[in-house]
């Protein structure tokens, strides 16, 4: 298979990749860019583990093929650094919103997303929002109370 | 399940595209948002050789004005039409029925044009762009031709696309429409599934109704009773209504069981229903 | 009193908790995965290691004839059933009459027994090129009927899927209890009446977000075998391993457990290709690993729940149950899973069906069948889901006949608190409990906040469910129910470092329950060293004590204990040193924030170890040198503690379209002294949505010839947070009398009762139109289509 060159700024770092065409982002940053946060819990679509930020977009990792993404940024859990971020991890902690861990780097994604759109205006938004990621440890209200507590962090 | 191999191809123009298509003939499928043909890889349900790649043809990208000139550039994201804010009925109508296509990261990349494609019989664009007339613009070797798309969709996942054609936008008479009334009604048994029922019901500026259900076996059906009741009565009865969207129901999913025609009948009535009550 | 490990030392029978326990700690845990630094099975890194794709069974029941390998497939890559041909089948036994196991081969031999059977392997630098060659290796089957209905099967038997076997009949027990046989029979007579229901549950799998995985490697340093897995169970299954690989000692294997993503019991059982890969390592001179995708978790993980129960109680005018009759038949898959087995469910939903109830006269029927589909497994609860929602569903029928309040009915029959201790009909020694209170808390908590108004078109319904709760086990209660692995205790070794810092290696394997906290919080509160002293380490069998995982609702009473005990241990050690350097007596020392306070002078913890190893001259020459201790636990009583709960779910209804909306959910449990309410409200919450899950949106589907419809998550629904409504939980606490601090095993127990209260509530909302609800789960179809016969004609 013929390799393709592409440019991605993965966490403020750029790098240049050599692709295969079916490598998807989500094996690309795992396994290229070494940002392990990015989790494949179903690979087709549905629950939310492998979201990214994409050109400040949300996206599905495991559903955009690599080659599509030459000159992107992409932002990880890793390279979440603002206040935005800070107050939703704080807040995850505090309210035990991750048990086993694995859907936590997708929720902080999409909760980071929810949060910086503020699309967190109730719990029934929160929720939502939330729909497509999904978890099975924590029955999802410690991480809807973490995002509704956020919010009122960052903007009381 | 990682995906197949397959060639990648990313023309920068519709022409480089179509051309490409034609030379590489069936085992090509275009790749628009992925966001349904990557799950039907993985699982090996289609396996072409080539995807080309249509993300970076600037002409098939949203434009500004699309609510205007009422042309859906075919790889508009179903997010673009989620995050406007544009007050006209169509605005408002296309915005509410982006908002409920699966989950956000999923809107962010798929397109209305690999949507209508797709014609999937639950599909939501499909659905709303026959209740609205909507037309499709086709570009191949040929040259560039529209249709209806009540004609294009041709059955369940099927359309009248050549193999050498590209859907470059769906297009709707804006000032034809007219639209002074629009509700829907997308039943979901879990939220971002695909539709249990969905039925879109809009009034144009003219006095007539479109009323239209999708979620069928076939594929979406319009409900013309329904939309001659409402175009001639001022008022309605609920069970009048209700009455009339079994029958039209009934009519086009004659094998259904009764729970599944009562439930898209009476999701039916609630479309219309919110119709009605538009300001 | 004699120093041994497993007597409490310096024990109160009512341990002083002060500080730490209680108390709402945020997890250690949480920093790394938080930073996005965690480490599960795919994220381990081997240099040049290969990725595995299994050729698994397309077909579900078949005669397999061979593979043909396509010329393209580099044919060192791959290896099918010949090349295992030396190691043997999986057993999975159980120590009771009637038991018919069946060996489990590694790949399939002759025949497949269900789709998504492994059949062969291949090796590739990537797994996408591990899966094209797989997809060029076709097996060649010959397809036979396939099984799919265990009651069609125990009715009408068919050709036995196992040849060794006469027929597909796993397991069969039944019981008669007290009086029921006179019971029944006088029924008519003494003007008892009885009510009899059919109940059909789907099959389901507790589908964790990460699947499972394999990294097995040869250890160049030491030679022996690194098996990295994602299991709940290292030590056991280090054991099965070796067990199963003849060329393979224990003291050559080493399983290191990495982050777990969920388990739920999926990752508890033995599987197949543990022990190939495992194999596989021995053979070659690079690592291989094996990432199970979600296809694969669906047709190849372990499945649960499926039970069709005929259940019948006998009742007398004032709502008291007399008797119960009940019939589970339970389908458990092509394989015995080892160490559950095929019958795991049935047996259990059996033995522990009648509750918190006051019910001695009982009759069961447990009958476990193979058939053509993916071997069942534990999934959190096992089979105490099927039996709550068993009783408590006929419970609820019971009242209905009756015209009575479910709840009423519920307090004629409960077990009353002045009863406690109390032996059940089955044989289980409920320790203590007081049912009537969390009746009595759920109903009124109901009144003050529910109702059942409801918008037009949507009938509102409120429905309840008990469970009782057997955890933390010992040996009596495992050998009892003829498991070969007889489970009994719990390991923990504490290491007091010259540094003042406490490291503690444990048996058991959180995943996801917070353990690195609880059990610090538990070595806290005795060392009175501070949490962020406290190194709790589990996962890793070179570096921790042999331990039975964690199942079964046993860590913080089989392993909270232990590191108590071990704690203990430290605590006398060093005050005895103390005492020795200060002059003083252990006793009389004050021990407070890890500083030892006597009369004339103190001496830190960290001094004092240093005074076991670099200070030796400081030490009395009648006490060993070293701080590190190995400390069992092996509860006093082993008939379990049993934790209770009262759940209650209010649901409206949409009568158009028979979709079922759960506006509130009310959990009042009692599970004893709570070390970190924080993380025991957690575990409830997630018991509950999987609950949920059961009850309204998962099954997962085989066509008549076996085929798995449901292999997706479009197709298998999880809830989402729009299905799972804010959870309300009030806690009781009746600390047990045997554990430490009195904490009582829990972590199942969420996930039992919601079927059944889901189901009573729905029952309750078209009580008018006596909709029936006996199956899960409870799909709006199923609902619509009786509101719409009811209505008909109107």
């Amino acid at each position: 298979m013929n390799r393709i060159p592409i440019n991605l700024t993965v966490n403020g770092r750029t790098t240049e990749l050599s692709v295969e065409p079916n490598a998807t982002l989500a094996d690309s940053l795992r396994e290229q860019a070494g940002t392990h946060s990015v989790h494949l819990g179903c690979e087709h679509g549905v629950c939310g583990a492998c979201n990214v930020y994409l050109n400040g977009a949300v996206v599905r990792s495991c559903l955009t093929l690599t080659a599509t993404c030459d000159g992107m940024e992409i932002t990880t859990l890793e390279g979440l650094s603002d206040a935005t971020a800070a107050a939703l991890k704080d807040a995850m902690h505090r309210c035990h919103g991750l048990q086993c861990g694995f859907c936590t780097p997708g929720m902080i994604i999409t909760g980071h997303d929810m949060l910086t759109r503020k699309l967190c205006n109730s719990e029934t938004e929160i929720r939502q929002q939330l729909c497509g990621n999904i978890c099975r440890c924590t029955g999802y209200q410690a991480i809807v109370t973490a995002i509704a507590s956020a919010q009122e962090e960052i903007s009381p | 399940m990682k995906l197949p191999y397959f060639e990648h191809r990313a023309p920068d123009s519709l022409e480089e595209a179509i051309a490409t298509l034609a030379a590489l003939g069936s085992d090509v499928k275009l790749l628009a948002g992925g966001q349904s043909l990557l799950p039907a890889m993985r699982y090996r349900l289609s396996q072409p050789s080539v995807l080309l790649d249509l993300s970076r043809i600037e002409d098939l990208r949203l434009k500004d004005d699309a609510l205007r000139s009422g042309r859906i550039d075919a790889m508009s994201t179903h997010a673009q039409f989620a995050h406007q804010n544009d007050p006209t009925p169509l605005g408002r109508l296309m915005a509410a029925h982006a908002q409920q296509i699966a989950f956000p990261a999923v809107r962010t990349r798929g397109t209305v044009g690999g949507s209508v494609v797709h014609a999937d019989p639950a599909g939501d664009w499909p659905l709303l762009f026959l209740a609205l007339g909507a037309q499709v613009e086709l570009s191949g070797q040929r040259g560039t031709r529209r249709m209806a798309l009540s004609s294009f969709i041709s059955g369940p996942m099927q359309t009248d696309i050549a193999l050498d054609e590209i859907l470059t936008a769906v297009l709707l008479d804006v000032s034809a429409l007219g639209l002074t009334h629009w509700g829907r009604a997308k039943l979901m048994h879990r939220a971002g599934e695909y539709a249990v029922s969905s039925a879109v019901a809009v009034r144009r500026a003219g006095g007539e109704w479109s009323c239209w259900i999708g979620a069928i076996e076939a594929g979406p059906a319009p409900m013309t009773q329904c939309a001659e009741l409402l175009r001639s009565h001022s008022s309605l009865k609920h069970k009048d209504m209700l009455a009339c969207a079994y029958e039209d129901v009934r009519a086009v999913c004659p094998e259904s069981g009764q729970a599944a025609v009562h439930r898209h009948a009476v999701n039916l009535t609630r479309a219309i229903a919110q119709a009605l009550e538009t300001q | 009193m004699q120093q041994n490990a497993t007597s409490p030392v310096h024990a109160s029978t009512a341990d002083h908790h002060g500080q730490m326990i209680g108390q709402r700690v945020a997890r250690r845990e949480d920093a790394r995965h938080l930073a996005g630094a965690a480490a599960f099975i795919a994220d381990l890194n081997a240099p040049g290691c290969l990725e595995i794709a299994f050729v698994r069974s397309p077909v579900a029941h078949g005669i397999l004839k061979g593979v043909d390998i396509a010329p393209d497939v580099p044919i060192d890559m791959v290896r099918h059933a010949e090349h295992f041909a030396h190691l043997p089948p999986i057993r999975a036994n159980l120590l009771r009459d009637g038991y018919n196991g069946a060996p489990y081969p590694l790949l399939a031999t002759g025949k497949v027994r269900f789709v998504g059977e492994p059949i062969a392997l291949v090796m590739a630098p990537t797994r996408a090129q591990a899966e094209q060659w797989a997809e060029q290796i076709v097996p060649r089957i010959e397809a036979l009927p396939a099984v799919i209905d265990a009651r069609d099967e125990w009715e009408h038997p068919t050709i036995p899927l196992h040849e060794d076997l006469s027929s597909n009949l796993i397991m069969r027990t039944q019981r008669s209890v007290g009086e029921f046989d006179h019971i029944v029979q006088e029924a008519g007579m003494s003007g008892l009446q009885h009510v009899t229901r059919d109940f059909k549950m789907a099959r389901v799998l507790a589908s964790p977000l990460e699947g499972r995985g394999v990294m097995a490697l040869r250890d160049k340093a030491t030679g022996a075998i690194h098996l990295h897995l994602s299991t709940q169970r290292p030590h056991l299954i280090r054991s099965f391993v070796a067990e199963q690989i003849p060329a393979l000692r224990e003291s050559d294997l080493r399983v290191i457990v990495p982050d777990v993503g969920g388990g739920f019991g999926t990752k508890s059982n033995l599987y197949p290709e543990e022990v190939l890969l495992t194999a596989l390592a021995m053979e070659l001179d690079h690592p291989v690993r094996w990432i199970e995708d979600r296809y694969e978790h669906f047709v190849a993980s372990n499945h649960a729940r499926q039970h069709d129960q005929r259940i019948t109680a006998y009742f007398d005018g004032d709502g008291r149950i007399h008797a119960v009759d009940a019939t589970f038949i339970v389908d458990g898959g092509a394989y015995c899973a080892k160490t559950s087995t095929g019958a795991i469910e049935a047996n259990m939903a059996a033995n522990i069906m009648l509750g918190p109830y006051d019910i001695q006269h009982y009759r069961y029927e447990a009958i476990s069948l193979y058939t053509n589909k993916s071997p069942m497994g534990p999934y959190r609860g096992v089979g105490r889901p099927g039996g709550c929602f068993a009783m408590e569903r006929i419970i609820d029928e019971v009242a209905h006949e009756l015209g009575m309040d479910p709840v009423e009915t519920r307090r004629r029959n409960l077990i009353p608190s002045s009863a406690m201790p109390y032996v059940t009909a089955t044989g289980l020694h409920y320790d203590s409990g007081d049912y009537l209170e969390a009746v009595n808390a759920a109903e009124q908590r109901v009144l003050e906040r529910w109702n059942r108004d409801a918008p037009p078109g949507r009938r509102a319904g409120i429905g309840y469910a008990m469970l009782v709760e057997q955890a933390g086990h010992g040996s009596v209660e495992w050998f009892r129910r003829g498991s070969p692995t007889v489970y009994g205790h719990e390991a923990a070794r504490a290491t007091l470092n010259g540094d003042g810092t406490l490291e503690i290696d444990v048996g058991t394997l959180a995943h996801g329950q917070g353990h690195a906290t609880s059990y610090a919080q538990i070595a806290s509160e005795l060392t009175t060293l501070p949490l962020d002293a406290i190194r709790i380490r589990q996962g890793d069998t070179a570096a921790t004590p042999y331990g039975m995982g964690t199942v079964a609702s046993r860590s913080l009473v089989m392993g909270g204990g232990a590191v108590a005990q071990a704690c203990r241990m430290i605590v006398d050690k060093a005050r005895r040193i103390a005492a020795a350097n200060l002059s003083d007596t252990a006793d009389a020392l004050r021990l407070e924030n890890g500083v030892l306070h006597g009369a004339q002078g103190q001496l830190t913890l960290a001094e004092i170890a240093l005074i076991t190893s670099v200070q030796i001259h400081k030490l009395p020459k009648d006490i060993e040198p070293g701080m590190s201790v190995q400390a069992f636990y092996r509860p006093s009583v082993e008939t379990g503690t049993f934790s209770y709960a009262v759940h209650a779910a209010r649901v409206e209804v949409d009568e158009d379209t028979g979709f079922v909306d759960i506006t509130d959910y009310l959990v009042v449990e009692d599970c004893g002294t709570v070390v970190n309410p924080l993380i025991v409200d957690g575990q409830i919450m997630g018991g509950v949505a999987q609950g949920i899950g059961q009850a309204l949106y998962e099954a997962m589907r085989y066509n008549a010839d076996g085929q798995p419809e449901t292999v997706t998550f479009g197709d298998y629904a999880l809830p989402s947070a729009m299905e799972v409504p804010r959870i309300d939980i009030i806690h009781l606490h009746t600390p047990s009398p045997f554990s430490v601090f009195g904490v009582k095993g829990m972590g199942e127990g969420g996930s039992v009762p919601p079927p059944a209260a889901i189901a009573n509530a729905v029952r309750d909302a078209l009580l008018a139109e006596d909709i029936a609800v006996n199956c899960t789960p409870i799909t709006p179809d199923y609902l619509l289509d009786q509101i719409l016969a009811r209505t008909e004609g109107q």
